[in-house]
């Protein structure tokens, strides 16, 4: 049976096999609380991959939905306190926030949808801040979702994060492959011809747009309730804006596995900064997040697997690695 | 309630302040329709400009007002360096590589700041702050009206540059038509270099000049850069006409919310004015 299989469905097998049992292994809160941060940006990551990697149109606001998510999520389980089946209100109203606000913005090409969706994020923190219904500044605290020991807590979390992360991942995974994809990867290179050829550029623009935010609001639900406690400042940060685009550049942008392979080196490195340098000086972990960033949008534009897969393509033949070199950047 | 009165002086002090904005959201028009470079590190880089006025101010005892033509003068070559040795990787491959890198580079700019001076408020408090002009019920802090006047000045000085000196041509053909130009020998690299040094004295006036007005933060940019966004979204992205009157309408609305209910409403009553525009107009109030 394991001859039939290639390398890459066993590595993803024993991966998860591991993956599975990893709460069993390490009995240890510490690494189980890392698991779920990395969880949370590899969701991130690559749900705005598709709207910024696959389709091309970065949206800079776009941790405005992980916000939107956990507010539903929170709101839902304080006024009706149906714990975790609260996330599908944030699925509904992600993706009704964004469809309403992709038909505005979509209309926008490329980087002017990023401009005129900048700013979301900061508008959406002071409609929430100013609102009293929602709790204003001082947020929603919320109950554990059962009362057990904290490490079996964090274990029952640990498999949510992760069952939602397989889920995206599969769908984005279905979704490159299928006819849809294709139109997404047509628009990315030329909208116009894509749109001469018959794809329907709008509602395809539309459709990923909503998807990729929706996955944000499953994220953002998921946080609230491991969080218990919420405030407008931290849930609509820019800073969860910002770490998303990162990892999705380190890793490569407009692939599958490019923003997991991101937001994996991301999340140690600005781990191990915040907590090496972070307390040493304040902004200075920030400083050299944003500095690599730097440094790879300069000298490594097509980020970690686009170089991967360019060097193994160089490998296989000279001339065609050098013809298709040419064109790569 | 609100008087006549009030409504009056907030409508003042919000063109007075849109002159600040203009000279702001012109920089950044300039450099994307020049060098297709739409830079987000904008208000970071007047934020630095603010700390340069403010230390030249403190530490010198240099008059704010002169430390501003100082700080922008600085920042013209840092300008020029950014572009000759970062940016210039980026000519003719989309605009959408400069503006995620730009992004970074406010946010690493950022926290240099935060760094070097900590982010908390600062404040630049000279003999002359409170002083005003006033006319009847009407009172015009001289300050802003100082500053309004600077912002139009330089404006206008922009604009003879752009239409009458050989750069100025070599500008707008650049951002006519790139190839056209490079036939007609204007190098592309020069040009791109000497605009964006040009966009950063501008933000580094705008910078300088709203340090003395208001207090100041380095975390302040990401609010700030999303706001001159919305402005030269609003009046149109290639045009330095629509932006400046786009700043002018903004600093009024905001000015004036500020005075019915809170001034945080401001900025979303303008973010609101702006996705309306576009459902309107995607191209901007003066777009093409």
């Amino acid at each position: 049976m394991l001859k039939n299989m290639s390398k890459g469905k066993i590595l993803i097998i024993l991966l998860t096999i591991l993956l599975l049992i990893f709460p069993f292994i390490v009995r240890e809160m510490f690494f189980l609380s890392f698991m779920i941060l990395c969880f949370t940006n590899i969701a991130l990551a690559s749900s705005w991959n598709i709207i910024g990697g696959i389709i091309g149109y970065p949206s800079f606001g776009h941790g405005v939905f992980f916000g939107l998510g956990a507010y539903v999520a929170a709101l839902t389980i304080k006024y009706t306190g149906v714990s975790v089946l609260s996330i599908p209100f944030s699925i509904i109203t992600t993706l009704a926030v964004s469809m309403a606000l992709g038909y505005i913005c979509l209309r926008l090409r490329g980087m002017f949808f990023s401009l005129a969706t900048y700013n979301i994020n900061y508008i959406f923190m002071l409609l929430f801040l100013l609102t009293p219904f929602t709790g204003g500044p001082e947020g929603v605290i919320l109950k554990p979702i059962i009362s057990t020991s904290p490490f079996v807590l964090e274990t029952i979390f640990y498999y949510l994060y992760m069952i939602a992360v397989c889920v995206e991942i599969f769908i984005v995974y279905k979704l490159i492959k299928s006819k849809i994809g294709l139109g997404l990867f047509a628009i990315r290179e030329d909208e116009d011809a894509a749109r001469t050829c018959g794809v329907p550029v709008t509602r395809l623009k539309v459709l990923a747009y909503a998807l990729s935010a929706a996955f944000q609001g499953v994220v953002g639900g998921l946080y609230a309730i491991y969080n218990c406690y919420i405030d407008p400042p931290t849930v609509f940060a820019f800073s969860i804006s910002i770490y998303q685009i990162g990892s999705t550049y380190v890793g490569g942008a407009g692939t599958l596995p490019g923003p997991i392979i991101g937001a994996i080196i991301t999340t140690l490195l600005s781990e191990y900064f915040r907590y090496t340098l972070g307390v040493m000086v304040e902004g200075l972990n920030i400083f050299i997040y944003a500095a690599i960033i730097l440094c790879v949008l300069l000298f490594l534009p097509e980020g970690i697997y686009g170089r991967l897969v360019f060097l193994e393509r160089m490998k296989g033949g000279k001339e065609y690695g050098k013809s298709a070199g040419s064109g790569w950047g | 309630m609100v008087s006549t009165i009030m409504l009056i002086q907030a409508i003042i002090n919000g063109i007075l302040l849109g002159g600040v904005y203009a000279l702001m959201s012109i920089g950044l028009c300039l450099s994307f329709a020049v060098a297709r470079v739409a830079n987000s590190a904008h208000a970071a880089f007047a934020i630095l400009s603010s700390f340069i006025t403010y230390w030249l101010y403190t530490l010198l005892n240099l008059d704010p007002l002169l430390g501003t033509l100082v700080s922008a003068g600085i920042l013209f070559p840092c300008g020029i360096m950014i572009q000759k040795t970062m940016l210039h990787r980026f000519i003719g491959k989309g605009p959408l590589m400069p503006f995620t890198f730009t992004f970074f580079l406010a946010l690493a700019l950022e926290n240099l700041m935060v760094i070097l001076w900590g982010n908390k408020y600062r404040a630049i408090v000279v003999p002359y702050t409170a002083a005003s002009i006033t006319i009847g019920e009407i009172s015009i802090s001289a300050l802003r009206l100082v500053a309004f006047i600077l912002s139009i000045v330089i404006a206008a000085i922009l604009a003879l540059v752009v239409k009458y000196t050989y750069f100025g041509k070599a500008m707008r053909a650049v951002a006519q038509n790139r190839e056209a130009a490079q036939l007609y020998g204007v190098s592309l690299e020069r040009i791109y270099a000497l605009t964006y040094g040009l966009t950063l004295m501008l933000a580094g006036v705008g910078g300088g000049l709203f340090s003395i007005i208001y207090p100041f933060y380095p975390s302040l940019q990401a609010a700030w850069i999303g706001l001159l966004y919305a402005v030269v979204i609003f009046g149109g992205l290639e045009s330095p006409l629509g932006s400046f009157v786009a700043a002018m309408i903004m600093g009024v609305l905001t000015s004036v919310i500020g005075v019915i209910t809170q001034a945080m409403w401001g900025n979303v009553v303008m973010w609101i004015v702006v996705i309306i525009i576009l459902l309107i107009k995607p191209s901007g109030l003066f777009g093409r």
